[in-house]
């Protein structure tokens, strides 16, 4: 039980925890010694002032004093709630929620510690925790919509639809009177239970739902779209077509509502009898007047032949013909057909020939729009050359010339002919050209962004980080490199590591890989406050989005890449220790003799203590013209670690590499390179059935395969010289599932 | 003479902040964790009776889960093993001898040959 | 390039495409609460002509325009306000800008009954200005000085949307449900 207080003591405690709440943690401190002077042991009193603590930054003294509390006060659901609230600040989500629980049940009516457990289980994905919660959380409070919200989305998340429109229906059937027209969360209520009976399979209740809501829901969009979808799985085509038909009418550049139109006119691109239907369907489109591209651009996927031909000559030339630059990335996709690619070929040389002669526009053409075709001409055909399915990088680089000379203040010239370097192989000259680009406008922060990114694949790093700070705020904490990290630029963190690893700078570089991961870290805690705020606001579809990317959140390219070149890291140390004491080692270090790898070694790390002195240097200065502030306004820690020597001096890379793998193998096993990293994790932590469930992944995904051969070989070859044979079921399980490998 | 004309190239910038904006926004991500004292009861609700119904609903099949989950017996040796060789959790590995009758062997080899990593 | 309506799922390159082409940038989370709080009014831009290169491939964001209702109007007045909005340099002159900010007035007025979108744009974008005031029929209401972190000054810009608001729809209650 909680211990009691005098009177005044009690009063002393209330404002405690005003204080707190109003974040006057120095005056919480000084009333909470008042109490602790006369109840030293009090444990609710240290509960709270841990809670100050905390808030003020000093977390690893919170906590010991918050063990303090609780040894002196075990039942008290205000030290274990303060418990849970602690570790949730340090992100351990799992004890948080063991203490909300122990809170709980001394507690079993406190509203605040049920809405923040509930928020934690559903952050954590306990759908089975978080439903019993709800439902508890409903029956104290069924006067509250949300809590009945609540509960239906936790059924909805947890695969239950049935159950879940069954809450949304006994909660509509508690309404006396509807609610008025305009009232924003019924409709998306209305939308959100029609979306769940979709869900369940059942389009004709859905559609019968949906046309029950459609004249008034404050989302026309959204109830045209599903309604559209609905007839056309419904078959009912022609009531399809008129839905398409007016969903095209208020946005036409979008394909969804092309394919379905196609569908709903029983139009079928694999079918050659549709072409026509096809063609007409298009021009219809084509011929309304107005700047849209998409009926033009979409026959051209499906158009074969002489037809193609034709249509794309003539789609290229009107573009052409306007100078618009995008040309050329509008139709590139298409060059993965050969025959269309041929086709492009031979209407490249076509505008070579006509450049030359100077006839590409009509003897009565104007000199304005002549000289607008022949630059836009020239640009389409460097880029054509360029592309890598139709290279021909001299023609490239002729051409992308005469563009420039014609129009030399136009940056996108300048940046393909980096791009045309870039292919050649020359990246410092690639480099110098994209600077060029970026001179020509320096007031457009994309050329700038272009231009970084050239330098770092040339690894100049410092001259990246200057290019960027023309558009960072410099005066964040950490400078332009913090700013970027701050912001979540992602491009350039992973390309700095990548040119950090292909330097030999290990430390760096997985510095710069960890915080990609860090990112990923942060966007998965940025959806615990929607748990309650989409409730609260009542827009459930758009939460249901957001759950469902969460739970696919590291299937991003952005974080496979850093993650697998992080583990290979991780893997290269765990191989070579010694790689850990130094970094920008030699790359023929193993070639050394002993003497000279010795003092490589020592070299390597006295030029590293002298940069990071130097940094730290550095940072202290730029911190002291300005106290920097995070994003959310508390004061900004230093980084303790600023080349990531701790992170390369770690003794267990095999399982910092692990923590990468799981969610990188979970969420893109489609993923060759990730099988691939997989089996080289799974074979040095010598766990053999997993190397094995890798490689016969990888099998599935290709055969034929590079890596993976040299895999199953090394795979064999590491079964037949185990030092201590499998256990028996171990063994048992990999006779029946290594038939892949090669014969011992 | 430049034919690539600069009138029409739309150039939108942002229409955001200086210090304005940073500010509304930093207040905006604040407010988002504030919590409701108040949860909005909604007028005309008569909600004890119909969450009655609904609520003994859900218990029915709560109760037909548990009880199928039950059946099936799995050895603790069979359950470590798995853990160690699949570097699962216990909970996870328990549930996957159960989905194969508590044969480890059957239990291991399916998850080896299955392409998700769940 | 398709317009549709922007998902949470479209974030993470939202979010790079800010940060590639403007230095007014947001994390994440802000974001989400704009699609969060205002979904239907936030669109995107997609280049889907894109070969693909891996069965993870995200959608290629060019352009995008992050909108929202004012939460606190000073004038008492339901208005839609553009955040930022930018298109690709790679991919201008095709119209895309426009076409994403229709859209997302269409949204204001019918699901919202905003009277009016504002925003801002620096005095010395002519390209932008022309896009707002002439395209698409903004006024400048007033300058705010040194709006922007490097001091520049901002047109508060405002287009009145009657014409696209919804008929008026009475407080009384809807039909079926």
């Amino acid at each position: 039980m909680p211990q009691p207080l005098s009177h005044k003591e009690n009063t002393l405690f209330r404002s405690v925890v005003k204080f707190y709440e109003a974040k006057q943690y120095k005056k919480g401190i000084k009333a909470s010694d008042q109490i602790l002077k006369k109840n030293p042991n009090h444990g609710d009193t240290q509960a709270m002032r841990a809670l100050i603590m905390n808030a003020q930054g000093n977390t690893d003294e919170a906590f010991a004093l918050a063990k303090t509390a609780l040894r002196n006060d075990m039942k008290s659901h205000i030290c274990w709630h303060v418990y849970g609230i602690l570790y949730r600040a340090v992100k351990n989500l799992e004890e948080a929620i063991k203490a909300y629980k122990a809170a709980l049940r001394l507690d079993p009516e406190s509203a605040q510690i049920q809405r923040d457990l509930a928020f934690l289980l559903v952050q954590v994905r306990d759908y089975p925790g978080y439903i019993q919660l709800r439902r508890q959380m409903l029956q104290a409070r069924p006067s509250a919509r949300q809590n009945w919200t609540g509960l239906a989305v936790a059924l909805h998340l947890s695969g239950d639809l049935a159950a879940a429109e069954d809450i949304l229906n006994t909660y509509e059937g508690t309404l006396k009177r509807a609610p008025p027209k305009t009232d924003l969360e019924h409709s998306e209520a209305l939308l959100y239970k029609n979306t769940i009976i979709a869900e369940q399979g059942d389009i004709e209740r859905a559609l019968e739902h949906l046309e029950k809501i459609f004249k008034h829901n404050l989302d026309r969009t959204g109830v045209m779209e599903l309604k559209a979808k609905y007839l056309l799985e419904l078959g009912r085509l022609d009531e399809a077509k008129k839905a398409y038909e007016e969903l095209l009418e208020r946005n036409n550049d979008y394909r969804d509502y092309y394919f379905g139109l196609e569908k709903s006119l029983g139009l079928d691109r694999s079918d050659p009898g549709s072409l026509d239907g096809l063609k007409q369907m298009y021009k219809t489109y084509a011929e309304s007047g107005e700047r849209v591209d998409a009926p033009q651009r979409i026959p051209l996927d499906f158009l074969q032949g002489d037809e193609f031909r034709e249509a794309a000559e003539a789609y290229v030339r009107r573009w052409l013909a306007r100078g618009i630059p995008s040309t050329f990335a509008n139709i590139k996709a298409l060059y993965g057909d050969e025959t269309k690619r041929q086709a492009f070929q031979d209407i490249v040389h076509k505008f070579t020939s006509e450049i030359e002669s100077g006839t590409q526009s009509s003897v009565d053409a104007d000199a304005k729009a002549k000289g607008r075709l022949r630059s836009a001409m020239l640009y389409f055909i460097a880029q054509h050359y360029d592309y890598r399915l139709t290279r021909d990088l001299r023609k490239a680089m002729d051409f992308i010339d005469k563009a420039i000379e014609q129009d030399p203040e136009f940056v996108n010239l300048t940046m393909t002919k980096a791009r045309i370097y870039k292919h050649y192989g020359d990246i410092a000259k690639a480099a110098e050209t994209m600077n060029s680009a970026r001179e020509l406008d320096e007031r457009d922060r994309y050329i700038n962004t272009k231009c970084a990114k050239y330098q770092l694949r040339n690894d100049e790093n410092e001259n990246a980080l200057t290019t960027m700070s023309k558009f960072t705020r410099n005066e964040t904490v950490g400078g332009p490199l913090g700013d970027l990290h701050d912001m979540q630029c992602m491009w350039y963190i992973t390309e700095d590591g990548e040119s950090y690893l292909r330097q030999g700078h290990l430390s760096l570089a997985l510095k710069r890989f960890k915080a990609i991961s860090d990112i990923f870290d942060v966007w998965e805690e940025d959806q615990f406050d929607f748990h309650g705020f989409s409730l609260r606001k009542g827009l459930i579809r758009s939460y249901i989005d957001l759950i469902h990317w969460e739970d696919r959140l590291r299937d991003h390219p952005f974080y496979a890449s850093a993650a697998i070149s992080a583990i290979a890291i991780y893997i290269t140390i765990a191989d070579n220790p010694h790689l850990a004491q130094a970094n920008g080692v030699p790359k023929d270090l193993d070639t050394m003799d002993a003497g000279e790898r010795k003092k490589a070694l020592k070299k390597a790390k006295k030029e590293q203590e002298k940069l990071e002195a130097e940094r730290v240097d550095r940072e202290k200065k730029a911190a002291a013209k300005k106290a920097g502030t995070g994003g959310d306004g508390e004061a900004k820690k230093e980084d303790t670690d600023p080349l990531g020597l701790k992170l390369v001096q770690t003794p267990e890379p095999l399982e910092e590499a692990q923590k990468l793998l799981t969610p990188l193998l979970l969420l893109t096993p489609k993923s060759m390179d990730a099988q691939n990293i997989g089996f080289e994790v799974f074979i040095r932590k010598r766990k053999y059935l997993l190397a094995m469930k890798a490689l016969v992944a990888a099998h599935k995904l290709d055969p034929e395969h590079a890596t993976l051969h040299e895999q199953l070989i090394r795979m064999r070859r590491t079964l037949d010289d185990l030092p201590a044979p499998l256990s028996a079921p171990t063994a048992a399980v990999m006779k029946e599932v290594s038939t892949i490998l090669p014969a011992s | 003479m430049a034919s690539h004309e600069t009138e029409q190239d739309e150039e939108p910038q942002a229409t955001g902040p200086g210090s304005a904006e940073d500010r509304k926004a930093a207040a905006a991500l604040e407010a988002l964790d504030a919590h409701d004292a108040d949860e909005r009861a909604t007028r005309n609700v008569d909600a004890a009776e119909a969450l009655g119904q609904a609520m003994r609903a859900l218990e029915v099949k709560d109760k037909k889960e548990d009880a199928e989950a039950k059946k099936v017996k799995v050895e603790t040796a069979d359950i470590t093993l798995v853990m160690n060789e699949l570097e699962m959790p216990k909970a996870k590995a328990t549930e996957l001898l159960k989905k194969h009758e508590g044969d480890a062997i059957r239990a291991m080899k399916s998850y080896v040959l299955d392409v998700a990593w769940a | 390039m398709d317009i549709r309506i922007l998902r949470p799922s479209d974030i993470p390159h939202v979010q790079q495409a800010n940060l590639t082409n403007l230095p007014e940038n947001y994390f994440c989370k802000y974001y989400l609460y704009h699609a969060l709080s205002w979904p239907q009014l936030s669109y995107v831009a997609v280049d889907v002509s894109r070969p693909q290169k891996s069965p993870y491939d995200p959608p290629k964001i060019v352009g995008y325009v992050l909108a929202k209702m004012e939460e606190e109007p000073t004038d008492g007045v339901q208005h839609g306000h553009i955040t930022s909005l930018s298109v690709m340099r790679t991919h201008r002159r095709l119209g895309l800008a426009e076409k994403m900010m229709r859209q997302s007035q269409r949204a204001m007025a019918e699901t919202y009954d905003a009277q009016y979108v504002s925003l801002h744009v620096r005095v010395s974008n002519a390209a932008a200005l022309g896009l707002y005031r002439d395209t698409l029929g903004f006024n400048v209401e007033k300058i705010e000085a040194k709006y922007y972190a490097d001091g520049e000054d901002a047109y508060s810009m405002r287009m009145d949307l009657n014409n696209l608001r919804r008929p008026v729809l009475d407080d009384s209650a809807s039909e079926g449900e």
